[in-house]
């Protein structure tokens, strides 16, 4: 029996011995900057060297090739951890590589309003990653991969948001086909990541009786329903927290009351600046309302006059 | 050609649906979903006639096979088809998903080689290491899963459709469940209480259809209709480890029930076949060439089998089964009459 399971194990392991390349003979990309004009322009970043190579071509794919040749090794892109693209033909971009399935369609993505192949070559090697991570886990930003992305252009709405660099300012952007609809302030995007996102260990700064005092999250979690009432389609978002102030001398419910009432606040500036002020479906509103069976047969923007805003935030200690 | 257990109908049947159902382009969605439902339940309901055949006493079908070898050879046809569309799947997989081979055509004879190689083994080879695969293939989906699990979003599920999108999802799942055609040869090597392996394939085949429909619907979203294998694409969105790569796994399930597949069909032609011509020989290699030939013509041509499959479908697991089983009753009662006229008479005298 024992045998028999290493003989199995042996012949899984030999799968891979065909059409080998030594790991010291390939260069394992770690972000990719690419501008789209007459040609496709790229910036490749790999995983331990300084050095950002530079290529062109018709294709994104033949300008990463043209990129390689510039050294000696063979580039993998299946490990590629950040994407920066210039507003540029996005959504044919995206489709692309998630057709080829040669890029993880988990690599997260970032829109800048400048070129993107020289804001590549203008960070150093993690710094563009880091401040992704750094601005999502502070509840700033969203991070969004390219298969999100695509799904959301996807929608009705053909619109999606996305984390936009714009000159050395990251926050959330609300992107279409081929252009940046509006960028979002630090507030709006706050708004944003609070409704779409989870949150975890963050400190929301709030003001209790004309007092500032910061409010720890530990932990929270949002959930959009939609339900129909009348003419009207009621979408509420429930936000549940885990929570509480850190200063000792404020008392526990106006503090919870300060929080959401600052949570609503950024809430609805996200919502009138994308949903009201842009038509974009940033939060996945009509998936919600097709799934709940509202409102069959009428499109995106016949159902955006329908829609009232609800929020219910709970606070538990 | 060993008797095969319940456990091992189930496993061998169970991998063939599951190689169909990862190689399938289609886009999944609600009707899809309870077309699926419709098929399979009328596909159960189907096999009881041949369940109920095979309960008659002495019954053989390598004896009793409605219009002799012409029926054998339309079975062998079919299975020679089948082959040929499983070939197909692996060409469009292999050029559509990422794989680390050169050439197409370099995969497909080297699996011809290896397949014949296992049609060369005795069919309780086969059916024992289907047992492995389907355990493999199990393992896989666990881990598609697991994957799954934070990446998936329910409200891609739009459950609004409609009863003619049903009806025709319904007709076309069943005009592609050539399983069924299997079963029915099947049945000749399967021991006692065939039903309960037969159920057994059933119901697995229904919660595996829709488990995996759901994990495309909630997974993909609107990028489903971007792809050409639903299943892989979900695979690789739905990665449950730190190494992003865990689609490998879904390429080794996918090599392996293609194997099991292709083999199965040889294994059943070359069975077919000796019936048809006792004195043929090297009947398995003429199988796969002419499963290999047949493939690589309708790559080229492009050419879309399905109505004639569907057709032959209908007709070796429906039409002739049910005849078989009615020419049987008859015959019984016929048989059943004349013995106790007999000893009516025998009585008198």
């Amino acid at each position: 029996m024992i045998k028999k399971l290493a003989l199995t194990a042996v012949m899984l392991l030999l799968c891979g011995c065909s059409h080998k390349t030594e790991v010291r003979d390939k260069g394992f990309v770690r972000t990719i900057g690419c501008d789209s004009g007459e040609m496709q322009s790229v910036a490749v970043r790999l995983y331990g060297q300084e050095e950002v190579l530079s290529g062109s071509g018709d294709t994104i794919f033949s300008a990463v090739e043209n990129a390689e040749t510039a050294q000696g090794k063979t580039l993998f892109t299946g490990h590629l951890e950040l994407l920066v693209l210039n507003p540029a033909e996005i959504k044919d971009k995206l489709s692309v590589m998630i057709k080829n399935n040669r890029i993880s369609p988990s690599c997260s993505l970032i829109i800048t309003t400048g070129s993107a192949a020289d804001t590549v070559k203008s960070y150093e090697e993690e710094e563009l990653s880091d401040i992704l991570d750094s601005s999502s886990r502070k509840g700033k930003i969203v991070t969004r991969n390219i298969s999100a992305v695509l799904n959301d252009l996807l929608e009705d709405d053909s619109m999606a948001a996305v984390p936009v660099l714009d000159g050395k300012n990251l926050t959330m952007g609300v992107v279409g086909y081929d252009s940046v609809i509006g960028v979002l302030s630090e507030e709006e995007s706050e708004g944003l990541s609070w409704l779409t996102a989870s949150q975890h260990d963050i400190y929301l700064p709030i003001n209790v009786n004309g007092k500032a005092a910061s409010f720890h999250v530990r932990k929270s979690s949002t959930r959009l329903t939609a339900e129909a009432d009348g003419d009207k389609i009621k979408i509420t978002t429930e936000i549940k927290i885990n929570g509480s102030c850190i200063e000792e001398n404020i008392s526990e419910t106006e503090s919870s009351k300060a929080a959401a009432e600052k949570i609503s606040v950024l809430c609805s500036k996200a919502i009138s600046k994308t949903v009201t002020g842009m038509n974009a479906d940033v939060l996945g509103i009509e998936k919600c309302i097709r799934s709940e069976n509202i409102a069959s047969g009428q499109s995106w923007k016949e159902i955006i006059p329908e829609l009232e805003f609800y929020y219910s935030i709970k606070i538990a200690s | 050609m060993n008797k095969i257990s319940n456990a091992q109908l189930f496993s061998v049947l169970f991998s063939v649906k599951a190689f169909s159902l990862i190689c399938s382009g289609v886009t999944a969605d609600a009707s899809q979903m309870a077309g699926a439902a419709i098929s399979i339940a009328l596909q159960f309901l189907l096999a009881i006639p041949m369940i109920m055949l095979y309960r008659h006493s002495g019954f053989s079908l390598k004896k009793e096979m409605l219009f002799g070898k012409f029926g054998k050879l339309l079975y062998a046809l079919f299975f020679i088809i089948w082959g040929a569309v499983s070939f197909n799947r692996l060409w469009g997989v292999s050029k559509s998903v990422y794989f680390p081979v050169d050439s197409s055509l370099a995969c497909s004879v080297i699996l011809a080689a290896v397949c014949l190689y296992c049609a060369s083994m005795k069919f309780s080879a086969l059916s024992r290491s289907s047992l492995i695969i389907s355990g493999i293939f199990i393992f896989t989906a666990a881990i598609l899963i697991l994957g799954a699990y934070s990446k998936a979003d329910l409200a891609n599920y739009i459950p609004a459709t409609d009863f003619g999108s049903i009806i025709h999802n319904a007709v076309r799942n069943f005009c592609s469940s050539g399983e069924l055609v299997m079963l029915f040869i099947l049945l000749e090597f399967s021991s006692a209480d065939r039903h309960r392996g037969v159920t057994a394939f059933f119901v697995g085949s229904l919660i595996l259809t829709e488990l995996v429909y759901i994990i495309e619907i909630t997974v993909l979203g609107k990028i489903i209709n971007l792809t050409d294998f639903p299943f892989f694409t979900a695979g690789a969105f739905s990665q449950p480890f730190s190494i992003q790569r865990a689609d490998s796994l879904y390429m080794i399930s996918f090599t392996l029930l293609c194997v099991l597949t292709v083999t199965l069909q040889l294994v059943l032609t070359s069975v077919l076949v000796k019936e048809i011509v006792p004195d043929l020989k090297y009947n398995t290699l003429l199988s796969v060439i002419l499963m290999l030939g047949l493939s690589a013509l309708l790559n080229s041509t492009g050419a879309d089998l399905s109505p004639v499959m569907g057709v032959l479908i209908i007709m070796l697991s429906v039409v002739i089964p049910v005849i078989m089983l009615i020419r049987r009753i008859y015959n019984d009662k016929k048989t059943g009459a004349d013995s106790s006229n007999a000893s009516a008479l025998r009585v008198q005298s």
